[in-house]
């Protein structure tokens, strides 16, 4: 028997040029690329044109900071209120934007087939980038201008602000679902609404108490700025406090929104863990 | 009389794949038919022109008691559909509905639309669809979701869904075929005793021959969407297999 295999020794000869080819490419590619970032971010530095010498000392800095420390907890009690209107506001804005919500997942729902379908998906897909690319800031100065100062305008942004987010990820939700489920039940010679019922609205349900519980979460912590634009909620509050160089209720103020932002998270995620990892049944 | 009669059944799928070729089949009321063939051949596709979750071409001519089922406007499809029961190969349960009400789903086309929306069904229907859970075996699992289900229980489910139709008609797409063999011989078994005993006509796809010929009282054989082979179990021999499995045509006139 030849004891030399052609096959093998071919194989680890190391005149191949394929692998060092590309690597050698890629050394190149990332070398390239790093040169474009770091100028990119140097060019972005010096544009921004800082001016260090109006800046104070390091000791005004921390002097500054430090009036912050210790946060006036004995004002928290007189907090109380705003804290609800800001929760409430959280609440009620999500369910106002999921009812809005309601026509534009229908028509952003590719595998739902309306008149006119192309026109309805386009109006639709337009509203969803609309409310997602318009922050929610600048959703509250649209109507605290045209609607006066108060929780009402601070609510409406948050409202409009849902509109995308719930809509894209329903309108997601509606175009992944199992159409053999839809199919079995217009078999058995359902009306449009019977399908709805029950070949497609069991299938979104997860998701729908998914989206509401974390899109409640976000707008919380929404709502607890909006003030500083005077929309309502904690925020104003905070923004008050630091105009009038009331720095140690600023920070007790802080306090409040940080415990209010945590405890809503944990709400929101043991919620979602409950009802949504439930109903999947696994 | 023939209960179904299907004439010139063509399918042309937008694709420009021809499942189904002047397809031509009479069902006698009370008949379990099977219909035989390879992947491909267009059994699903008959099947599905039935009650129209697939268009058939224009010209074909499908008759439920004398209806051409072809013609039907959405309204009327949708109250002729009610008559015509189907079981699937992948059940097709609504996942997140509870037995019960996957089951009474098979009322819907009898059934007011707020009513169903709030779960609100004749007391028969529900009287009706615990009788037909004792009868499959699936008594105890009235309130569990589809999800909790086994295949084989799921398959179970789906014959008392379409057996709630009471249905003139029972088709059934490979209702083994997502099943272990002795599951799926199980289930072939109780699709036909349980509508034997109510007297309903069937029609089934199923790959398998043995079991084909070992259950139904007429065999029909499809390949490349023409019917090559019409008759009794008894008539399947190793020469009809081959022409419906291999396409021997030599063997057969064509």
């Amino acid at each position: 028997m030849d004891r030399t295999d052609p096959l093998s020794e071919a194989s680890t000869s190391i005149d191949q040029p394929e692998w060092r080819e590309l690597r050698r490419k890629k050394r190149k590619k990332f070398i390239i690329l790093g040169l474009i970032f770091f100028a990119i971010t140097l060019i972005s530095a010096l544009t921004l044109n800082v001016r260090w010498d109006r800046m104070g000392d390091l000791n005004t800095i921390i002097n500054t900071i430090l009036r912050f420390w210790p946060p006036d907890i004995s004002t928290w009690p007189g907090f109380a209120s705003p804290v609800l209107e800001t929760v409430m506001m959280a609440l009620l804005s999500t369910v106002i934007g999921m009812i809005i919500s309601l026509p534009v997942i229908v028509m952003a729902a590719r595998n739902i087939n309306l008149p006119f379908n192309n026109i309805f998906y386009g109006l639709g897909r337009l509203i969803i980038v609309l409310s997602r690319s318009i922050h929610e800031l600048v959703w509250a100065l649209f109507f605290v201008t045209a609607l006066g100062l108060g929780a009402f305008p601070g609510v409406l942004a948050l409202s409009v602000r849902s509109i995308g987010f719930v809509s894209k990820m329903m309108a997601e939700s509606i175009e992944n679902i199992s159409e053999k489920e839809v199919e079995a039940i217009e078999a058995t010679g359902a009306n449009r609404l019977q399908v709805w019922a029950f070949g497609i609205i069991p299938q979104i349900i997860p998701t729908l108490i998914g989206i509401f519980i974390f899109r409640w979460d976000v707008n919380l912590r929404a709502s607890t700025i909006l003030g500083v634009v005077g929309a309502g909620g904690i925020g104003y509050h905070l923004d008050l406090a630091i105009r009038t160089y009331n720095y140690s209720e600023a920070s007790a103020l802080i306090l409040i929104i940080l415990i209010m932002v945590g405890l809503g998270e944990i709400i929101s995620s043991k919620l979602r863990e409950k009802y949504v990892k439930e109903s999947e049944g696994d | 009389m023939a209960l179904l009669k299907i004439e010139n059944l063509s399918k042309v799928y937008g694709t420009g794949d021809r499942a189904l070729k002047n397809f031509d089949l009479k069902v006698k009321k009370g008949e379990f038919v099977s219909c035989i063939g390879p992947s491909g051949a267009g059994k699903s596709t008959m099947i599905r022109c039935i009650n129209r979750l697939v268009e058939p071409d224009t010209g074909s001519k499908i008759y439920l008691e004398d209806e051409n089922i072809v013609k039907l406007n959405n309204k009327e499809l949708r109250r002729t559909r009610r008559k015509i029961g189907m079981i699937f190969q992948e059940f097709n349960l609504v996942e997140r509905l509870t037995v019960m009400e996957n089951l009474l789903s098979g009322r819907l086309g009898y059934t007011g639309t707020l009513k169903s929306i709030l779960r609100v069904f004749s007391d028969t229907d529900e009287v009706n669809a615990y009788e037909l859970l004792e009868r499959v075996g699936m008594r105890d699992m009235v309130n569990k979701k589809a999800t909790e289900l086994s295949g084989g229980q799921r398959q179970r489910v789906g014959i008392a869904r379409a057996l709630m139709q009471e249905p003139k008609l029972l088709l059934a797409d490979e209702p083994t075929s997502s099943l272990d063999p002795e599951i799926g011989r199980r289930i072939i078994n109780l699709i036909r005793n349980i509508t034997k005993e109510r007297n309903n006509t069937v029609l089934v796809n199923i790959h398998d021959v043995d079991l084909a010929l070992e259950y139904s009282d007429r065999v029909v054989g499809l390949r490349e969407g023409e019917k090559i082979f019409d008759g009794s179990p008894s008539e399947v021999d190793q020469v009809v297999r081959d022409r419906i499995y291999r396409g021997y045509e030599e063997n057969g006139q064509n």
